[in-house]
């Protein structure tokens, strides 16, 4: 027998926790100014990404929490975070120069917007760049494109007080090798 | 799309789907319930290490049911509640019978709180092993045992009125 | 034995009838448990209804998910991701709000979000490591290591132009484009 509710009047009331508060807080990432917008490439590609992690909100602070005790630089490193972004998009034929001019699209915008380049391959066919935003002397956020020989387009945004030292040491240290991460 | 992915959907979909409609108590809740777990796995695919999606899933799609628990800040109306409505005849020998039982214990079920609901629809009435159970809610292995067996001796009580049967 | 000592007993017997089914108990405490339930008609009963409980749970039989269900997962997992949210949520949303509805009064009280469970933080964990690899490799595609770059002369550098409100080149990096932006103080 199918039941029939009475809904409470106000819609507020339906501001509530799961899939509305992971709304809420990526709203609130969004807002951030060390967030990049990289656009939709997954309309253009015509598929998603292969790789997508969006890590913030309550769960990063968790995260850095659970790893105080064992690796007290990646708790330190996460505290400041509100988001660690990556999308990586496996390329087929004639998608690289999709990719490519997304990021460089995304490049000049950034430029136009207190981002600052600090790393550069200014390889048509590869091109590879790192951005930091900072506000005062604090950064706000960092961002990395890639487009890996014809491969793979990898867009990366980690929102927040980055400490970009910490941030390639733990990555040198924990990060997964992702050379050979095979998906299907 | 990944023939895993597909293998994935099949292994798993019936739990979720049980576990999901003994949790919301609505069939439509639990499809959405479903389709929201299987399409935050597709989004996870690349990074889930294959033992764990299981739990990780069960997790989700629990964590799915329960919110949408919360979000429904309605009462049932009159005349179309629980199918427990359904009124039942008093045996002329005043014997209860196997159907109330079931439906008593239902009602309790579904009257627990949480996660002692979902550890009773998980380990009795899945099947699910201990060590699953304990990782999708978060639980050691001693308290999953521990808060089944006072869970399990709660209904009891609560039903304490069959006992004589 | 009194009765003061049969009712405690019955107690500490009521406490094990669960563990005892499920033969989690030790050997001494399930036979304990055995001679008292062999002796006591209450707690005699008890088990039984202990049993009945937990067979009646266990062949509740699994609701069996629909068969249209799973071309719909599929097809939705091969559609580009909608944006955050689902359409169903933002029509209950839309519906909510169009209800002239009664007052209502709350079904459950407000209860926060969960604490991410274990599965779901060994998730982020190593979804956090496959983001990290590549940061790492993205650097080592560019020739060099994240942090060296940014740690090295031209990260301080950025940090002293910018204390002196001056916009710097960030240095050791073969880029040559000016990036344009202004400098803050």
């Amino acid at each position: 027998m199918k039941r029939f509710y009475i809904p409470l009047a106000a819609a507020t009331l339906f501001l509530a926790a799961g899939p509305l508060a992971a709304q809420d807080w990526q709203d609130a990432v969004k807002s951030k100014p060390g967030y990049v917008d990289f656009g939709d490439l997954s309309k253009e590609l015509g598929e998603e990404p292969k790789v997508e992690v969006m890590l913030g909100g309550p769960l990063i602070s968790f995260l850095a929490e659970a790893s105080r005790e064992d690796d007290p630089e990646l708790a330190d490193m996460l505290k400041g975070l509100a988001a660690v972004r990556v999308n990586v998009f496996e390329l087929k034929e004639g998608d690289a120069k999709v990719a490519r001019d997304r990021v460089n699209q995304v490049a000049k915008k950034l430029a136009g917007e207190h981002w600052q380049k600090t790393i550069s391959v200014n390889d048509d066919e590869n091109p590879v760049s790192m951005f930091i935003r900072t506000e005062g002397d604090k950064i706000s956020g960092l961002a990395m494109m890639v487009v890996s020989g014809d491969r793979e387009a990898v867009f990366i945004n980690v929102v927040g007080d980055v400490d970009p030292a910490a941030l390639g040491k733990l990555a040198a240290k924990l990060g997964v090798s992702v050379k050979g991460l095979s998906l299907d | 799309m990944s023939g895993d992915f597909q293998a994935t959907v099949q292994a798993h979909k019936d739990r979720l789907y049980a576990l999901a409609v003994h949790l919301t108590g609505d069939r439509s809740e639990a499809e959405d319930v479903v389709q929201e777990s299987f399409m935050k796995l597709w989004q996870h695919r690349a990074t889930l290490d294959g033992d764990a999606t299981l739990p990780w899933l069960l997790s989700v799609a629990r964590n799915a049911s329960l919110d949408r628990l919360r979000r429904r800040r309605m009462v049932p109306v009159d005349g179309t509640q629980l199918e427990a409505r359904e009124s039942v005849e008093p045996q002329p020998d005043r014997r209860l019978s196997d159907e109330e039982f079931t439906r008593r214990l239902n009602r309790a079920v579904a009257e627990l709180n949480e996660p002692y609901r979902s550890l009773v629809v998980m380990r009795e009435m899945q099947g699910l092993d201990y060590q699953t159970i304990a990782e999708a809610l978060a639980l050691s292995l001693s308290q999953v045992k521990v808060y089944l067996h006072r869970t399990r001796r709660r209904l009891r009580h609560q039903l304490s009125e069959f006992a004589h049967d | 034995m009194t009765d003061m000592n049969h009712i405690q007993d019955c107690e500490r017997i009521d406490e094990l009838l669960e563990a005892f089914l499920d033969g989690e108990l030790e050997v001494t405490e399930a036979m304990a448990v055995e001679r008292h339930v062999a002796g006591c008609r209450q707690c005699g009963e008890s088990l039984s209804l202990a049993q009945r409980i937990r067979d009646t749970l266990r062949s509740a039989g699994m609701p069996a998910c629909p068969d249209e269900l799973t071309p719909a997962i599929e097809t939705l997992a091969s559609r580009p991701r909608p944006s955050a949210g689902n359409w169903r949520h933002a029509l209950a949303a839309g519906l909510a709000a169009l209800a002239i509805g009664a007052a209502v009064a709350w079904q459950q009280p407000w209860r926060g979000n969960p604490d991410p469970s274990a599965a779901e933080l060994a998730q982020a964990r190593q979804e956090l490591r496959v983001a990290l690899g590549y940061i790492a490799e993205a650097g080592q595609l560019a020739g060099r290591d994240v942090g060296t770059v940014v740690t090295g002369a031209g990260m301080n550098s950025i940090r002293d132009g910018l204390r002196h409100g001056v916009n710097p080149r960030p240095g050791g990096s073969e880029d040559q484009d000016r990036s344009g932006t202004e400098g803050k103080s």
